[in-house]
């Protein structure tokens, strides 16, 4: 038996536990966190992440180490209660815009009616109703699994560093731009899986009808494992030289300056180029369409290297849409 | 004459975290100057974060930092440059969870990331010259050890998390968590018996 920092009497398996715990190390904050954060905290500029509104600067002087005998500086009066201190920290009070965060805002506890965060999750209520009435169906956000590489992401024209898009979720339509040797793995509610490689330009899938899901790649290489729920359903994705069409498949489509190429693996995807000529790509085949100056077409077997990529990425998507099973997001 | 929470955990040793800064930092930090304020955010973020960490995981650890931070800058000109702020910012962080908690933007959130996938412990592992397989046993055990923590239910995580973690006497946490000092250290108890079994299992 031995004793607790209480001297209280434990067990040997408690013991384990208890010494399991306290030999946990630190865990240090990342570099970038730690970077840009210091300077908005410095400058009076950090903003909440969750919005709080029990919060309040009484409550936290009430803690020992502050002079509860202390007034609150006018710049902190913005949203004042009856006893003096603001009702409300989840609107900053020094006139400055809410904006200067790390992260998004995630919607915190209303526990007043008279709460200014009220009136915000109020209006926030109508404007979704109202989407949600008159506005299509653009279907459920794709989920970012895995990233890998180092550089940037875009996303409809906002920059984030690769590591702030992992684990994040993107809307559908969203246009994603990686950037430096970035890969991108993303999924989306059983339907389909992504890959986006270094370098590529692309809108992801969005649906008015979720049957029907149109997207289009500008420049790099995309590569899509249609799910479980996919049946049923159609993909088209648009290219600077054709549209593909997709009714269950393993493929990829890449575009590069000079030519917009199909490779399918498995299924088969129908092809119908700018010009108006539609075709059928089959699998194990890869079509390649050139523009200007000149403009041609060419078809031939995959090569080894493409199977074995299209082959990695499949087994994976499998995985990443099995684990994330039909139906759930 | 009641005990401050300095005093009811001497018993025990100080919390975790670095010993207060400079008394003219402390001082700078209600003027709310932006060098005081750069100096008490780096003495004391990986304090916060690595609460936060324990208590919510490593999904939401940052929100958590930003938050707390956020109000330490909004309640900063009440802070008593006489008096350690680790049990403040122990208060805050722990205050700042339980709202999460409440909101439920955690279940949003909740998700768990292998231990060997994080550049930052890979860092830790070559610094410390260990053995690559023991290193290797290591972070898989620290890995299992803080799934099993966030298994616990909440209560429960935060009691043995803020005693056993942090180096809190249960006078402390009891004051923190608004319960009694026996229900505290029940709790504890409870808590170390869960996370035993739940290592075991």
């Amino acid at each position: 038996m031995a004793k607790n920092r209480d001297d209280e009497r434990i067990g040997a398996e408690d013991q384990e536990a208890r010494d399991a715990v306290r030999s946990l190390p630190d865990v240090p904050a990342a570099a970038r966190f730690r970077r840009e954060a210091a300077q908005l905290f410095a400058s009076g500029r950090l903003g909440p992440v969750h919005a709080d509104p029990d919060f309040d600067v009484d409550a936290v002087a009430s803690a020992p180490p502050f002079d509860e005998s202390a007034d609150l500086p006018g710049e902190l009066t913005g949203g004042a209660s009856s006893s003096g201190v603001p009702a409300s920290i989840g609107v900053r009070s020094t006139g400055e815009p809410a904006s200067t965060r790390l992260r998004p805002t995630v919607v915190g506890p209303r526990r007043s009616w008279l709460s200014p965060v009220f009136g915000t999750l109020a209006a926030a209520a109508v404007i979704l109703i109202l989407v949600t009435l008159f506005r299509p169906t653009l279907g459920e956000a794709w989920e970012v699994v895995a990233v890998s590489g180092s550089g940037s992401v875009s996303v409809n024209d906002r920059m984030f560093d690769v590591g702030d898009v992992a684990e994040s979720r993107l809307e559908p339509g969203a246009r994603v731009r990686t950037e430096g040797d970035v890969v991108l793995e993303l999924v989306h509610d059983g339907l389909y899986a992504l890959e986006l490689g270094p370098n590529t330009d692309m809108t992801l899938p969005t649906s008015r009808d979720g049957r029907l899901f149109a997207a289009e790649v500008r420049n790099g290489m995309a590569t899509c494992v249609t799910g479980p729920r996919f049946p049923g359903s159609m993909l088209r994705i648009t290219a600077p030289d054709a549209d593909v069409e997709v009714h269950g498949t393993t493929f990829a489509v890449l575009a590069d300056a000079e030519k917009t190429c199909i490779s399918v693996l498995e299924g088969a995807v129908d092809v119908r180029t700018h010009d108006g000529n539609v075709c059928c790509v089959q699998a194990g085949r890869c079509k390649r369409f050139y523009r200007a100056p000149d403009p041609h077409e060419t078809e031939e077997s995959l090569s080894d290297g493409q199977v074995a990529n299209l082959t990695h990425w499949q087994g994976r998507s499998h995985s990443l849409l099995g684990a994330q099973g039909p139906g759930t997001h | 004459m009641a005990l401050s929470p300095e005093e009811k955990d001497q018993v025990d040793g100080a919390p975790r975290g670095p010993e207060p800064p400079p008394r003219n930092v402390l001082t700078g930090v209600t003027r709310r100057e932006p060098d005081a304020l750069r100096e008490f955010f780096e003495h004391y973020l990986d304090t916060v974060h690595s609460l936060a960490f324990r208590l919510v995981g490593e999904s939401l650890a940052e929100d958590v930092t930003q938050d707390v931070f956020f109000k330490v800058h909004r309640a900063a000109h009440r802070l008593d440059p006489e008096r350690d702020p680790r049990y403040w910012l122990n208060a805050i962080t722990y205050n700042t969870c339980r709202e999460i908690w409440r909101s439920g933007a955690h279940k949003l959130e909740a998700r768990t990331v292998s231990i060997q996938d994080k550049p930052e412990v890979g860092a830790r592992l070559r610094e410390s010259g260990r053995d690559p397989e023991m290193e290797y046993e290591v972070s898989s055990r620290e890995a299992s050890v803080q799934a099993a923590i966030e298994s616990l239910p909440e209560p429960l995580r935060a009691a043995i998390v803020l005693h056993d973690y942090q180096g809190l006497g249960h006078e402390a946490v009891a004051e923190m968590t608004g319960i009694s000092h026996v229900a505290a250290r029940k709790r504890y108890s409870r808590a170390l018996a869960e996370l035993a079994k739940k290592l075991r299992g």
